[in-house]
C-alpha cells in the first residue's frame, strides 16, 4: 500500500538511514528472560569493533544492575539475529559477523534465566 | 406594531449554518477545496449533515463566556486558599506534570487540526461545527495552562512544557500521534480525533483523570475538567455524526472508514497507556484500576457502539482483543519503563508503598503477584541499599507509536514483542502487529519519523551522547526535575509544608517515605 496524496509523488528517504552514521551503525540487542531491562537497548558502534568488545565494554556495564550480569559468560550465549537463530564469532568484527544497520540481536543465557522464576 | 416572532432553535440553526456558502465561478470548486476528495471519501449531499446540538455561533459565545467566568473565579479562590496544600500528596503532582507535558499540547494541536479541517470541507454545516470545536480546543489548552501555572510556583518540572514537547522522548508519543492525524486528509483527521479519540476513547482520558483530580484534592484540574466536559460531549456527538455521515453517503466509504478505525483505535489505545499508568501508579488515592476502566469504557461501552455501527458494515477494530489481553500488564510494564528511564523524565517516579501494592494485588491478581510485585520489591530493596535502579542506555522505539518497545507478546508476558518491518532496504521496528500493520499501509509516511534515541545517536540532539546530556538538552535538572521522587526537592518541600500545617486539618499523605 502507498500513501494517498496530492501532487505528483510522495517519496521520502528513511530518516534513520545508514549514511547518517558516519561509518558506524545503529543496532539493537535484547537479553531474553531479563525483563528488569524493559526494552531492547539501542547502540551506535563502529563496525570494526569486535562483538566480544561490544559485549564486554558496552553491553555488560549497561546491564550491571542485574544480579545475573556478573555471572554472564559471553561465550555461552544462544544468539538470534532479526529473530532467527544465528551463530556469531565473538572475536570477529561486527561487520565480519554480518551485523548491519538496524539489526536486532537477541541473546539467551542458559542457566541465567532472570529473577523470580518469571524472567525478571 | 406587531411584535417580531421569535424564531425557533431549529430555524435559527438552519439560518445560521446553511446558505452561507456559494458555488465559486472564478475558480473551480475543486481548486478552492483541494483536500476533501483525495482520500476517496464520496459525499453526495452535504446538506444531509446534521449537528445534533444545533449550536450556533451566537449561543456558543454566550455559553463559553459564562463557563470562563466561573472557571477563573474558582481558580482565583483555589489560589488564595493555598490550594496546593490540599492535594492528597505531592506525588499526585506528577500526574499533573504528565498532563501538562503530554496532553495540553494535544489540545492545541486539535485546535490547529480542526481549523484546517473546517477550512477544507465544502459543506457549510460541517464547517460551522468544526470551527466551534477548533475554538473549544484552543480554550482547553489555555484553561489548562492557566490552571496548572499556579502549581508551577511550587513544584518542579513544569517550567518548559513547550520546549519539552518538541524534544522529549516520551512526549514524542503524544506529539507523533497528533502529527500523524494533522498530516492526514481532513476526513481521516476527523475520524481519528473526533471519533476514535473523542468518542471511543476520551472517557478513558477524562473520567479517570478528572475524577482522580477531584479525589486527590486538586480543585484546579477538576474545575477545568468540568468546564471542558460539556464541550467534550459535543465533540463526541460530532465524532459519531461524522462517521455516520460518511457511512451513509456512499458504500464505497465503508472500507476506507474501517481502515481508519482500525488504525486510530490502535494508536489511541497505545497513547492511553500513559493515562492508565497515571491511574494505577501516580494517583496516591486511586479511583479505579486501568483494567476496570478498560472493561467499562471499552469492553462494554466501546464494543456496544461498534455493534451499533454493524448495520453500516463496520466491524470491531483490529487487535481489540490484544488490547484486552494486555489490560492485566500494560500499566505495570509502562511504569517499570518510566521508572528506569527516569533520568530523562520531566516528572518523578517511585516504587509504590505496601498499601498500594496490596491494592494492585487485589485488582490484578496472579500475574501481578508472580511477576510485577517481586520486581517492584527487588527495586525497592535496591533503592534502600543506595542503588536506585536506572537504565541509562537508550531503548529501541516503535516506528509508529514511538513508545519504547517494552510490550510483551499478547499470549506471553515473559517474552518481549518486537516486529520488524522493512521499506526501501531499511529495517524498522514496531511494538505490535497493530503498529506494524499501520506502518505497512503507509510506509513512506512512517519512515520519516524522528525517533529520539536515533536522533541522539546521529548527533542531532544538541550533541548529547548519553542520557544525562540529553536531559540537559531537554532543560531538565538532574534529580530536581528528573529521577526518584523520594528525597527530591518536591518531596522535601511537601514534608516541610505539611509540618507547618495546623494539626486539626492534618491529612493522611499516603506516606511517601
Amino acid at each position: 500500500m502507498t500513501v494517498k496524496h496530492l501532487g505528483d509523488e510522495y517519496v521520502f528517504e528513511s530518516e534513520n538511514r545508514e549514511e547518517r552514521y558516519g561509518g558506524d551503525i545503529n543496532f539493537y540487542i535484547q537479553w531474553e528472560q531479563h525483563l528488569l531491562y524493559a526494552c531492547p537497548s539501542a547502540y551506535r558502534a563502529p563496525v570494526a569493533m569486535t562483538l566480544r568488545d561490544f559485549m564486554e565494554t558496552m553491553f555488560r556495564p549497561d546491564y550491571a544492575a542485574h544480579p545475573d550480569t556478573a555471572k554472564l559468560d559471553v561465550d555461552k550465549l544462544e544468539w538470534k539475529r532479526d529473530q532467527r537463530p544465528w551463530q556469531p564469532d565473538l572475536d570477529k568484527s561486527l561487520k565480519d559477523n554480518g551485523i548491519g544497520h538496524m539489526d536486532y540481536l537477541q541473546i539467551r543465557s542458559p542457566g541465567l534465566e532472570g529473577m523470580h522464576g518469571v524472567g525478571n | 406594531m406587531a411584535k417580531a416572532k421569535r424564531i425557533g432553535l431549529k430555524e435559527k440553526y438552519r439560518l445560521m449554518t446553511r446558505g452561507l456558502d456559494w458555488e465559486t465561478t472564478y475558480q473551480p470548486m475543486d481548486e478552492v477545496f483541494p483536500y476533501d476528495k483525495y482520500e476517496g471519501i464520496k459525499i453526495l449531499d452535504w446538506d444531509k449533515w446534521e449537528d445534533p446540538f444545533r449550536l450556533t455561533m451566537d449561543a456558543y459565545w454566550k455559553y463559553q463566556s459564562e463557563k470562563e467566568r466561573k472557571l477563573y473565579a474558582i481558580l482565583d479562590a483555589f489560589e488564595q486558599n493555598n490550594g496546593h496544600l490540599n492535594i492528597s500528596d505531592a506525588r499526585y503532582m506528577n500526574a499533573v506534570k504528565l498532563w501538562l507535558q503530554a496532553i495540553t499540547p494535544l489540545e492545541y494541536g486539535a485546535h490547529r487540526g480542526f481549523a484546517h479541517v473546517a477550512r477544507s470541507l465544502r459543506g457549510a454545516g460541517a464547517r460551522v461545527a468544526l470551527q466551534m470545536q477548533s475554538v473549544d480546543e484552543l480554550r482547553h489548552a489555555q484553561t489548562q495552562l492557566h490552571a496548572f501555572s499556579y502549581y508551577n510556583k511550587y513544584f518542579n518540572g513544569m517550567h518548559g512544557f513547550a520546549h519539552l514537547r518538541d524534544r522529549a522522548w516520551y512526549l514524542s508519543i503524544p506529539k507523533s500521534f497528533f502529527e500523524d492525524a494533522l498530516s492526514a486528509g481532513p476526513f481521516e483527521f476527523v475520524t481519528a480525533i473526533s471519533f476514535s479519540f473523542e468518542y471511543v476513547l476520551t472517557n478513558l482520558l477524562f473520567m479517570p483523570f478528572v475524577s482522580g483530580a477531584a479525589y486527590n484534592g486538586d480543585m484546579a484540574t477538576t474545575t477545568f475538567g468540568f468546564s471542558a466536559q460539556s464541550d467534550e460531549s459535543r465533540h463526541m456527538t460530532l465524532g459519531l455524526e461524522v462517521v455516520k455521515f460518511m457511512l451513509e453517503q456512499h458504500e464505497d466509504n465503508v472500507p476506507i472508514v474501517q481502515a481508519w478505525l482500525d488504525k486510530w483505535f490502535w494508536r489511541g489505545y497505545r497513547l492511553l497507556g500513559l493515562v492508565g499508568t497515571m491511574m494505577d501508579y501516580m494517583l496516591p488515592k486511586k479511583v479505579m484500576s486501568w483494567k476496570e476502566a478498560w472493561e467499562i469504557y471499552w469492553e462494554e461501552n466501546g464494543v456496544a457502539l461498534f455493534n451499533d455501527l454493524a448495520r453500516y458494515g463496520i466491524r470491531l477494530p483490529k487487535y481489540h482483543e490484544v488490547a484486552s489481553k494486555e489490560k492485566h500488564r500494560l500499566t505495570h510494564e509502562l511504569w517499570h519503563t518510566l521508572y528506569q528511564f527516569g533520568n530523562a523524565l520531566g516528572f518523578h517516579t517511585w516504587i509504590p508503598d505496601d498499601k498500594e501494592l496490596d491494592w494492585m494485588s487485589e485488582k490484578y491478581g496472579d500475574l501481578f503477584d508472580t511477576m510485577y510485585r517481586p520486581r517492584l520489591l527487588f527495586l525497592r530493596e535496591q533503592e534502600e541499599a543506595g542503588k536506585r535502579f536506572y537504565n541509562n542506555r537508550l531503548p529501541m522505539v516503535c516506528q509508529v507509536c514511538q513508545i519504547p518497545i517494552f510490550y510483551t507478546e499478547p499470549d506471553d508476558p515473559q517474552t518481549q514483542c518486537v516486529r520488524i518491518v522493512q521499506w526501501a532496504n531499511t529495517k524498522h521496528h514496531c511494538c505490535s502487529d497493530g503498529c506494524a500493520d499501520i506502518f505497512n499501509l503507509e510506509p513512506e509516511k512512517y519512515v520519516q519519523a524522528l525517533i529520539p534515541p536515533q536522533q541522539v545517536y546521529r548527533g542531532e540532539a544538541g550533541g548529547a551522547t548519553n542520557i544525562f546530556e540529553y536531559a540537559e538538552w531537554l532543560h531538565l535538572e538532574k534529580d530536581v526535575d528528573t529521577g526518584e521522587y523520594r528525597g527530591s526537592p518536591d518531596h522535601r518541600n511537601w514534608e516541610a509544608w505539611q509540618a507547618e500545617q495546623p494539626t486539626p486539618q492534618a491529612r493522611k499523605t499516603g506516606k511517601a517515605a
